[in-house]
């Protein structure tokens, strides 16, 4: 899950959450530039992939990934 | 330290005639000088102003805020400062207020497109039956502002030409009261208690994330309010007004804040049950987790140098506004600050859902003010106060749901005051 | 008045038929009360007769529930049961599953019923909605008692007289619950509270928060580059126009929309219709909300497999959480079926 409320989120039982931006745009930021922006969205599905690949035991928070 | 000289006037009779005035208890209400008033504000093409007695079955439709009538009568500032007055400060001084008659504004504020958040939700609200349980105003006269708006006005110029004309129209009926004798005159002083009390604050909650979900502090929004203290008395004398257009069954209308139900019980137990500190005003419902977290931070931090023991707190809004207010309950507990928390559920139609959207474990102590879920069936009034339909459906364009009859609301969101925000009504849950 | 015509349901050993090895012991109606039914006829008195008893090996009924509770059903019928009492089950489990299962099919058919076991039994968390149950000793030693509220509550379920709130009437609650005007303002109950809170005094709060369930966090997926990736957004993400209709809270359903061949959301041919949030971010880039561009950027780039060729779309805002569950069970089917090895869920 790719939510702005990461610990929310986790607290009520999703066990793989990827920290988003803002709740009206989770996924990116306007306030970029649209190439910083869109490369912010890009670490972001780049994090979530990463925790779709992570073992784990209870839930956990993730950042986006850098390339 | 504020002192409030506050005047109640209370009126048992209104009528319309030729001239606004109050004697005695009866007030006379000039449509012609009412009217004048609005209609000076370009964005209203039209009003019409109709009366509803306490007693009568009536059904407002689409009402934007309700408006307790206050003028200042004496020491400096007036009512609604940012707003209709100056910024000067409130809360001191002498204010009249009419008690028994309220203004209400309405009207079918145009919705200009944008959908979802920002359209302002129309709803009902019954003078009797068992609607009139879920707000507080079926003692009163109501004076309904009905209001058509003129083309090309944007959302910002509709949101405050209703406020300011509610506050105009509210004023004026108050300051026909200034020669005229109260009811009852009480000075509001929260002077230290002469034994030591447990120090108590209110953390109180507002919608303020953007046009029709607005509120404002001396006629400042609050969208990116920091956590502030407050004096209750400057509450009293209207620096916190309501923004909110449409009567979402959550919507807190500029008369709950003239009237908050904590705020008086606080300041009758004031000296005697605990040292009511002040109020914190915030605001719910940010977008980023952090600014949850910094809301919470500046509650507890406040609550703690104020020396409180304890913390009461209610909401501007559920689900996203829920999570502020655990955040600080948690803040607080951690402190050893004691909380209770004053709420409405989402339990989903049946009652049997999770109430909360969201907890903490150190929200012990909970009251509940029902499910706002559940469906409410109405009975037919004997008349409908503004157009005989509502919009619902806002995000596939608008259907009319006509209420001109006995009907079922699916769930109370349709209903002004149902959720019962601030704890004026007897609502309740109860399990079964 | 005439008698209320009594069911009583029992397991083997209760029962009389015999202990663990008497487990798989067939459904059988009996005449007449037997065993703690003889004491349960006694607390009836005049005003209720145990016409027959039900009896079932634990192991038979708890293995196929789904069977115990048609013959249960048929049993109930054929003896024109005006009322159904089941155990009391105490803490055996597995007899509190089958009480449990019996008295709820009983109240679905309109027949009133009620058991009694012991908070420690997990029947009493997985039936507390579907019947009454009240609360019992861990074990036998707590019977007469038991027996004596059983039939109390029998009667008066038979009579059809008013049942109060669980706090009053001591059954476990059902967790539903149902809005009332109380006695005294909200605010007045808060500040009540609160002064009980300073003071170091009991207090009970009026709500109180069930716990969250929490899932086993799925195995992780060995081979990402390789994966079919599915996106599902809570964000309300439609085609302009909304042409299903899409709620904009308090959901109960969801759809899916094509993606295939697509290598972005287009702002102005989709929109948010969510209730919730502002959406003047998303209706200008939908991929705010939808991040279809960036990945598919990185399916180019063999990061992964494939994004699935649909995207699935709900709202929030005052969704109940049984229906949030619901949607999410039926999503997670429909992705199976297609094949799906991950999601990436967006919420707003």
């Amino acid at each position: 899950m790719i939510s702005a409320l990461g610990p929310v989120a986790a607290d009520l039982g999703a066990n793989r959450v990827v920290r988003g931006i803002k709740i009206p745009h989770p996924c990116g930021d306007p306030s970029l530039d649209p190439t910083g922006d869109h490369e912010l969205r890009v670490r972001l599905v780049r994090g979530s992939l990463k925790a779709i690949a992570t073992p784990l035991d209870q839930a956990a928070l993730f950042d986006g990934v850098a390339a | 330290m504020s002192k409030l000289e506050l005047r109640t006037f209370d009126v048992d009779s209104v009528a319309f005639g030729e001239r606004t005035a109050l004697s005695g208890r009866a007030l006379t209400v000039s449509k012609e000088e009412l009217r004048a008033i609005v209609l000076a504000d370009p964005a209203f093409s039209a009003v019409d102003i109709q009366l509803v007695r306490p007693g009568e079955a009536a059904r407002i439709t689409q009402i934007t805020d309700v408006v307790e009538p206050r003028a200042k009568s004496g020491g400096t500032g007036g009512v609604f400062p940012g707003l209709l007055s100056p910024v000067e400060p409130a809360g001191n001084g002498r204010t009249d207020r009419l008690r028994g008659v309220a203004v209400v504004t309405s009207g079918e504020v145009p919705w200009l497109g944008t959908k979802g958040l920002f359209v302002a939700h129309d709803s009902v609200l019954d003078t009797a039956g068992p609607g009139a349980d879920l707000h507080p105003y079926a003692g009163l006269h109501l004076l309904v502002f009905r209001f058509s708006f003129a083309d090309g006005v944007d959302h910002e110029g509709l949101e405050r030409a209703v406020l300011l004309a509610g506050e105009k129209i509210a004023r004026t009926l108050a300051l026909e009261a200034h020669d005229s004798e109260p009811t009852s005159v009480e000075t509001r002083e929260l002077a230290p208690p002469p034994t030591p009390l447990p120090r108590v604050v209110y953390a109180y909650q507002v919608q303020s994330q953007g046009v029709f979900m607005r509120s404002r502090l001396y006629g400042r929004v609050l969208d990116e309010l920091v956590p502030t203290l407050v004096h209750p008395n400057e509450l009293a004398d209207g620096a916190l007004t309501s923004g909110g257009l449409g009567g979402h069954g959550a919507k807190m209308h500029t008369w709950m804040h003239q009237n908050n139900a904590v705020v008086e019980g606080l300041i009758a137990g004031h000296g005697t049950r605990w040292d009511f500190a002040g109020v914190i005003l915030h605001r719910g419902h940010f977008y980023l987790y952090e600014d949850k977290q910094r809301v919470a931070l500046r509650i507890a931090e406040t609550a703690s140098l104020l020396g409180a023991s304890g913390a009461i707190f209610t909401l501007g809004g559920a689900g996203n506004n829920t999570t502020e207010a655990m955040l600080a309950i948690q803040e607080c507990e951690r402190r050893g600050i004691k909380t209770v928390l004053l709420t409405w559920e989402h339990a989903g139609p049946d009652g049997s859902d999770y109430p909360l959207p969201f907890g903490v474990a150190e929200a012990v102590a909970i009251v509940s003010t029902g499910n706002l879920d559940e469906p409410l069936d109405l009975p037919a009034m004997d008349r409908v106060v503004g157009d005989k339909a509502i919009r619902v459906r806002p995000e596939i364009g608008g259907v009319a749901f006509p209420v001109d009859r006995e009907i079922r609301l699916e769930r109370r969101t349709l209903y002004a005051g149902a959720a019962n925000p601030l704890g004026f009504g007897r609502t309740g849950s109860v399990e079964s | 008045m005439t008698a209320l015509r009594v069911v009583h349901y029992l397991n083997q050993f209760f029962g009389r038929i015999g202990g663990e090895e008497a487990g798989d012991f067939a459904f059988a109606i009996r005449e007449g009360p037997i065993g703690p039914g003889i004491g349960l006829q006694k607390e009836l008195g005049d005003a209720g007769q145990v016409v027959a008893t039900l009896i079932c090996g634990d192991n038979r009924a708890s293995t196929d529930l789904e069977a115990f509770g048609a013959l249960v059903e048929a049993a109930l019928r054929s003896q024109k049961a005006d009322v159904l009492v089941a155990g009391p089950a105490f803490n055996a489990g597995r007899y509190g599953l089958a009480a449990g299962e019996a008295c709820a099919r009983a109240a679905a058919m309109g027949i009133p019923a009620v058991t009694a076991m012991n908070i420690e039994n997990p029947g009493v968390e997985l039936y507390r909605r579907r019947t009454y149950i009240l609360p019992a000793p861990a074990t036998a030693i707590g019977m007469p008692d038991t027996l004596a509220r059983l039939a109390r509550f029998a009667i008066r379920l038979g009579r059809k007289e008013p049942i109060g709130s669980p706090a009053v009437e001591g059954f476990y609650g059902r967790g539903v619950r149902k809005t009332q005007l109380l006695e005294r303002p909200a605010a007045e109950r808060a500040l009540d509270m609160l002064s009980a809170r300073l003071q170091g005094k009991p207090f009970v709060s009026e709500l109180v928060l069930p716990p969250v369930e929490r899932s086993t966090p799925a195995p992780p997926v060995k081979d990402v580059a390789h994966a079919r990736i599915a996106i599902i957004t809570t964000g309300g993400i439609v085609p302009k126009g909304n042409p299903d209709k899409l709620k904009q809270s308090n959901s109960t359903e969801w759809r899916t929309y094509p993606i295939e061949g697509l290598d972005s959301l287009e702002a102005g041919k989709y929109e948010s219709i969510h209730a919730g949030y502002d959406t003047s971010a998303a209706n200008a880039n939908p991929n705010y909300v939808v991040p279809l561009d960036a990945m598919r950027e990185l399916e180019r780039a063999h990061a992964f497999g494939s994004i699935y060729s649909r995207y699935y779309v709900t709202v929030g805002v005052g969704t109940a959480v049984t229906e949030s569950r619901r949607i999410g069970r039926e999503i997670a089917a429909d992705l199976r079926a297609n094949g799906v090895d991950a999601v990436i869920l967006t919420a707003t």
